[in-house]
């Protein structure tokens, strides 16, 4: 039984969608107007599958991102999802397949990083991919958390109907891809995706709110938001708020975002699910134990042209460092590299120099939005330092004043 | 007004230690007035808020003098504040505020440069110019899922260049306390413990295990050196449970020593669980794992600081990078505090003092006490409205020269 790598055809398209959904553990029940929306989402070219005798077997996909890098530029970002293997085709090497194929069609496409959410955290690191965005899930009891410190809010909330959002929310959105390193582009397909989120209910949850912050009738950001009562014995005792995307370009538009969602009456359990590992909020309330935080990976990069996606970004302190960049899944994008970087911009080239220091491709990833330390990486072996002082110095130049955030999952 | 402070002294230290721990809520053990007394208290440091009319203990203070260690790796005089609680029937009397205010005028007098303590209650001390300095995780992990994909070193026993040993309650009170110590002084926000606190912290009678097991220490030693060790409790109902393993502390000086130490504490049969809290805000243990986010984290306040001596701190800390940065400091209940301090730092020292020229940057002393040890970058605090970046750049040269390259850590509870 031979397996074949490829991109699937416009025939095969439905069974690509079936097979993805069985993937995740879901059959896949989506209506003419969503499977309109899904094949624009991600054509044929995009896709990577194993087929066997016309069944696929296995898939992946990349959605074709862009996303600020420290310094603000905008790069091409391939935002792989739809990874799956099917159950009956477990341990012979499909995954490997796939992923070796896609990420060198993604390279291909002039895309100097790839991303992905990872559906287990033991998967990816052996395609290269290193945590590079890091979130925290919060829990608030809203009774208990008044807000203390705010900036200034010169601007206004209002709620916003569906058919409103379909226009507003991209203007927010396009704010916060400006305003935060990692905030990947959406396309028309992408909005008209998620308006299907919008314009229906999610289980008992009801259907979402929305809520845009505007200053002089600019979008700067807005919040989706769902809500649920528990009651006990027949008595309503608190409500739950979900708040499934707080997305903002600047500190007012946090802030009365917050500030709005913190004040919902009835409802005092307050949860998300993505919000910025450095969030301001914790710094604003009065009391900061009521704000639970729990801390996982968000989104995991890959680096397919090392020498490009360094030089697309700014660094903090100015430096010039030689990395030697191992990549065991295609060893050709490894190699040694000069940075010379600084708040300006940077080069970086191939060299022959002695390097600094040594790393695997995915310690690289992890550090390269600012998003981790070197100095952590080194103490958990991830890293050498063949000159003293490198790591330092690679930490003082790849920081950045703010994390980076994806509040977005593919 | 019927509140006086008093100096607490060994005629009243009963009656007051009675007054803490109401104050939190529990009886005292009658052994444990004597512990306290013998291991852990400096009674000229104790403080008494009593009701003249009753001549009763209502509210109760203190500090213990510590050594803190800041970035940098200098050490500083730090008077720890705990025992604070003012009795339910004496609320909103100002017993509270104003045993704080005697405590830090004293801590000065005494040449503490910094206080710092545990908050009961996070949102009580940032009215007295208290910031969050330190943050941790409380983590737990099934081992079945602890594989290693990295370490520093290897650590499987039989490549290892180490060795891990089981050692004895009475061979711990003599190994952990020098390797405790080194820790201490290459850790940011870490602080000495005297013999008396060892005495104090090892104290292992039934009543204060909370149904676990007495502890059990297991010590790492490389080439000859002991570098690290943990302290656990087992908690298991019969031979075959998936028991929980309780790790009480876990301490190194090398990256080896911790590598090893949680390679051996994920290697156990019959745990179904760990459980550590207060870990470090950057142990490199998340890093380390094959399936990082089988360790389930918790984020938690730990250290609050107070600024004392502005100029002292700012001197006694090492930088990131060199510059020149004015920090406005605004502080209505410090007077004394506020005012424009001037950072030049070169090769990592800072030399600091006041100026008249307008600020870079503007914040109030619990913010710099937050920044201080490098618990926080400032960009949240910029955010959330608490420190105004006025200069151009103001905020990176503020970033960049107060980042460390360790995260501050402080395992001691007090």
């Amino acid at each position: 039984m031979t397996i074949e790598y490829r991109q699937i055809t416009d025939a095969e398209q439905r069974q690509f969608w079936k097979v993805v959904a069985r993937g995740f553990g879901g059959h896949y029940t989506a209506g003419q107007e969503n499977y309109r929306i899904d094949r624009e989402l991600l054509p044929p070219a995009t896709t990577m599958c194993a087929i066997e005798e016309r069944e696929i077997v296995g898939t992946s996909a990349s959605l074709p991102f862009e996303s600020a890098v420290p310094g603000g530029a905008i790069v091409k970002n391939a935002g792989v999802t739809a990874v799956t293997v099917a159950t009956t085709h477990r341990r012979q090497g499909l995954l490997n397949n796939m992923m070796l194929r896609l990420l060198r069609q993604e390279r291909e496409k002039d895309q100097p990083v790839a991303s992905l959410w990872a559906s287990e955290s033991i998967i990816y690191s052996r395609y290269g991919f290193g945590i590079s965005i890091q979130h925290e899930n919060f829990l608030i009891d809203t009774r208990k958390a008044a807000i203390k410190h705010s900036p200034e809010i010169p601007g206004k909330i209002r709620f916003i109907s569906g058919d409103e959002a379909r226009k507003v929310l991209p203007a927010a959105w396009e704010a916060a891809v400006q305003a935060n390193v990692g905030i990947p582009r959406k396309n028309a397909a992408a909005w008209d995706h998620y308006m299907l989120d919008v314009n229906s209910g999610s289980g008992d949850w009801g259907k979402p709110w929305l809520i845009v912050y505007e200053e002089d009738g600019k979008a700067l950001g807005y919040a989706k938001y769902l809500l649920k009562e528990a009651h006990v014995f027949g008595e309503k005792t608190h409500g739950m708020i979900n708040a499934d995307h707080v997305i903002h370009s600047n500190a007012a538009s946090h802030a009365a975002l917050w500030n709005h969602l913190l004040n919902v009456d009835l409802y005092d359990s307050l949860s998300t699910w993505c919000s910025p590992s450095d969030d301001s909020l914790p710094w604003m309330l009065d009391d900061p134990r009521q704000l639970q935080r729990k801390p996982y990976d968000g989104v995991w990069y890959r680096l397919l042209d090392v020498a490009e996606a360094l030089a697309a970004r700014t660094y903090l302190a100015e430096g010039s460092l030689v990395l030697e960049v191992e990549d065991s899944l295609v060893p050709e994008w490894g190699g040694r590299f000069e940075l010379d970087g600084g708040s300006g911009g940077a080069t970086c080239v191939a060299t022959t120099k002695p390097a600094d220091v040594t790393l695997p491709t995915a310690s690289l990833a992890t550090i390269y939005l600012g998003g981790a330390k070197l100095a952590d990486l080194h103490r958990a072996g991830r890293v050498e330092e063949n000159t003293a002082g490198s790591v330092a110095l690679a930490d003082a130049m790849f920081t950045t004043v703010r994390a980076p955030w994806c509040p977005m999952m593919f | 007004m019927t509140i006086e402070l008093r100096q607490v002294t060994d005629d009243n230290f009963t009656e007051w230690r009675r007054a803490v721990r109401r104050g939190f809520g529990e009886h005292v053990h009658p052994d444990d007035i004597a512990r306290l007394r013998d291991h852990r208290v400096e009674i000229d440091r104790l403080m008494a808020a009593v009701d003249s009319r009753s001549e009763r203990i209502v509210g109760t203070a203190g500090a213990d003098s510590y050594s803190l260690t800041v970035p940098g790796g200098a050490t500083v005089p730090m008077a720890g504040v705990a025992y604070m609680t003012t009795s339910v029937t004496h609320r909103r009397q100002g017993a509270f505020s104003g045993m704080m205010t005697r405590l830090h005028e004293s801590a000065r007098e005494r040449g503490d440069i910094v206080s710092g303590l545990w908050a009961s209650q996070a949102h009580l001390y940032g009215r007295f110019d208290y910031g969050l300095a330190v943050s941790s995780y409380n983590w737990t992990i099934d081992p079945r899922f602890g594989a290693f994909a990295h370490s520093p070193e290897p650590v499987e026993p039989a490549e290892a260049g180490s060795q891990v040993y089981f050692v004895d309650a009475e061979e711990a009170a003599v190994i952990l306390p020098d390797i405790y110590d080194q820790m201490r002084q290459q850790t940011p926000g870490a602080v000495d413990r005297n013999a008396g606190r060892w005495q104090y912290g090892l104290f292992d009678e039934e009543r204060v295990r909370d149904g676990a097991s007495a502890l059990f220490f297991a010590v790492c030693e490389e080439g000859g050196e002991q570098t690290g060790y943990v302290t656990y409790r087992m908690r298991r109902k019969g031979d075959s449970d998936m028991g929980t393993l309780q790790v009480e502390e876990q301490v190194s000086t090398t990256d080896t020593a911790h590598a090893v130490l949680w390679r051996f504490l994920l290697n156990f049969d019959l745990v179904g669980k760990i459980t550590a809290e207060n870990r470090p805000a950057d142990d490199p243990l998340w890093w380390i794992l094959s399936d990082p986010r089988r360790l389930n984290r918790k984020s938690h306040d730990s250290l609050w600081i107070r600024l004392l001596d502005v100029v002292k701190l700012l001197e006694a800390r090492e930088y990131n990078a060199n510059g020149r940065l004015k920090i406005g400091v605004v502080s209505e209940s410090q007077p004394e505090v506020a005012g424009t301090y001037v950072l030049d730092v070169e090769d990592s020292q800072a030399s600091v003092k006041k100026t008249t020229e307008k600020p870079d940057v503007i914040m109030t002393p619990g913010d710099l006490a937050a920044l201080y040890l490098g618990g926080t970058t400032p960009g949240p605090l910029v955010e959330a409205g608490r420190i105004d970046a006025v200069a151009p750049g103001s905020l990176a040269r503020l970033h960049g020269m107060f980042a460390t390259d360790t995260a501050p850590w402080c395992t001691h509870y007090f």
